[in-house]
């Protein structure tokens, strides 16, 4: 079951039976995405190693989660939204707000330093780009690009309707590349 | 061509998020294909959207993804099937070199420090008695010296230069 062609909906129902390779295969897919979003929301590591144990775990665990009716990503991607809003909503109160975003923990590449070097740089000017965009347009494309949510799972999420979550991400794919290319808005 | 570019560049988007009702992505493919500005701005619209997540993704730390797995490993795998697979991981785990090694050179070694019996002693005559049905037969001197046949001392050593 832990086959790589195996869906993620079928991974959660052999791992809730008992499969442990399911599990590695689900991490494996799933973590580098998670671990990089909640990093970058949150802007502290250990709140992110935190966030990304109970969010990983909770999905997996939460009866409520149907692998039958919803999909894994949509579901992981939805609760870590929704537990970095509730982490910032606490920071705000206690006044601890974080304006600097941590360094990237480097993946390990079998690539050549120059490889390496380029995909930095080109990895900074994205996150300079996104950066620029406005708090809602950059949690949209996040949540679709990173997420790999549909229009239709990031409508429910954000309670509107799935066409405006399309005139939405359009406005904001044309946004980022607008920052990316430095063209004025 | 069916779609208009003007179309077409409004769609693009969806086209890239591969959010395009099945009615659609047809007459959109088949624009992007024969059109190149077309082409071109779907090309560039895809790259520019494909290089978010790689710049957004970042690696837990080993210690963090260890105590998942292991929080995942207690919730849903039951006690016997992990201490199952933890006696078989123990079992069938590859030996490293340092084990092999240890096992060839420390029974050596306490063979070779450990004390050894006396060997016993046993009387070895010096001379053995000659059975009397044995007669004695006197060493014969009429013999020729033994020659071995074709052998020639001098096709292997040279003879003496002066």
């Amino acid at each position: 079951m832990g086959a790589p062609s195996a869906s993620d909906e079928a991974l959660v129902a052999a791992l809730r039976g008992g499969e442990l390779a399911a599990f590695d295969e689900l991490y494996r897919r799933w973590a580098r995405r998670l671990y990089g979003y909640l990093l970058r929301h949150t802007g502290d590591a250990a709140m992110a190693d935190d966030l990304f144990q109970d969010v990983f775990f909770t999905v997996l665990r939460d009866r409520s989660y149907d692998p039958a009716r919803g999909r894994f990503g949509a579901w992981l991607f939805a609760l870590a939204r929704n537990r970095c809003l509730d982490q910032r909503r606490a920071e705000d109160r206690r006044a601890h707000r974080r304006a600097d975003l941590p360094k990237l923990v480097p993946a390990a590449t079998d690539d050549d330093p120059e490889t390496s070097l380029e995909r930095d740089r080109q990895g900074r000017t994205v996150r300079a780009a996104m950066a620029d965009l406005p708090e809602a347009q950059r949690q949209l494309l996040l949540l679709k690009q990173v997420g790999g949510l549909t229009y239709r799972e990031i409508g429910e999420l954000h309670g509107i309707p799935e066409g405006t979550v399309k005139s939405r991400l359009h406005a904001a794919v044309s946004a980022f590349r607008r920052a990316l290319t430095g063209e004025p808005r | 061509m069916t779609m208009s570019c003007e179309s077409c560049r409004d769609r693009l988007p969806d086209l890239v998020f591969d959010e395009l009702a099945p009615e659609l992505r047809g007459p959109m493919v088949e624009h992007v294909t024969h059109c190149p500005d077309c082409a071109l701005e779907h090309a560039r619209w895809a790259l520019d959207v494909a290089a978010i997540a790689p710049a957004w993704e970042a690696d837990p730390p080993d210690a963090v993804g260890e105590a998942l797995r292991r929080r995942v490993e207690n919730a849903f795998v039951p006690a016997w099937a992990r201490w199952w697979g933890r006696a078989v991981a123990l079992v069938t785990r590859p030996v490293p070199a340092y084990g092999v090694i240890a096992a060839v050179v420390i029974p050596f070694v306490l063979w070779s420090v450990s004390p050894r019996p006396a060997a016993p002693t046993v009387e070895v005559p010096t001379t053995v008695a000659r059975p009397a049905s044995v007669p004695v037969v006197p060493p014969s001197t009429d013999l020729p010296p033994p020659r071995v046949v074709g052998y020639d001392a001098r096709s292997i050593v040279p003879a003496p230069v002066f």
